[in-house]
């Protein structure tokens, strides 16, 4: 499970990035990921240049909320939010948006072997 | 997103295939079941077996589209959610939102079992 929610949280920082680029560079922005594992956590790094985006003032999900307000989007940063441990939008000189998620997963005994769904 | 759309007495199922991606293709969704409520049809079961991929967007159609349906009396019941689907319910507490069923024929029966 922990490989489906990294893989829905990185999704969604990466759409986030390229939806808020500007038109000048829409088609041909690019977006970095950079994955580190230490320990029992993950950690991802997500780049792109573009304008900054409102991330912190975003609230998380709650799943007892007027759910019609997210007909036409608006999800995305709840969802990160949701799935990872951590996550933090840090805006780096004139244009840089780097989004973190981190994510803490099970490991097996002391010996440092990951737990991996079967079908992973 | 294609929506393929059948009748199993009062139950209307939604057969969605392909990718839920961002975009106007999940968008798609919540105008459909708006259209369906006008024509009295409010009992819904979505059967997500044939989605490739699920995004945020998507989710939010969902969600938008079982609000809609409530709000008409009636309601929205999933089927067939793939792994990846029903790992984003558990993480983000919709499994007290979307009732899953492993097969279309047992969430279509649930509506007789109220």
């Amino acid at each position: 499970m922990d490989a489906d929610i990294i893989e829905r949280a990185v999704a969604e920082a990466c759409h986030n990035a390229l939806f808020h680029c500007n038109d000048a560079q829409r088609g041909i922005t690019s977006v970095e990921v950079e994955m580190t594992a230490r320990g029992n956590a993950i950690r991802m790094e997500v780049r792109n240049r573009g304008p900054a985006f409102e991330f912190d003032g975003v609230k998380p999900f709650n799943p007892d909320q007027d759910f019609l307000a997210y007909k036409e989007g608006g999800l995305g940063i709840p969802i990160m939010k949701a799935l990872m441990d951590e996550v933090r939008y840090e805006r780096q000189g004139n244009d840089l948006n780097v989004v973190t998620l981190i994510k803490h997963i099970n490991v097996k005994h002391k010996t440092g072997e990951v737990e991996r769904d079967e079908d992973s | 997103m294609r929506i393929h759309e059948t009748q199993e007495g009062d139950v209307t199922v939604l057969t969605l295939s392909g990718k839920m991606m961002n975009g106007n293709e999940s968008i798609d969704l919540h105008p459909h079941v708006k259209k369906m409520i006008e024509e009295g049809n409010v009992n819904v079961v979505v059967d997500m077996g044939k989605v490739k991929w699920f995004s945020s967007t998507g989710l939010g159609a969902l969600l938008a589209s079982a609000t809609s349906l409530r709000n008409a009396g009636g309601d929205l019941k999933v089927a067939r959610p793939t792994r990846k689907i029903s790992s984003v319910f558990y993480m983000m507490e919709l499994t007290s939102v979307f009732e899953s069923f492993d097969s279309v024929e047992e969430a279509v029966a649930s509506y007789g079992e109220k």
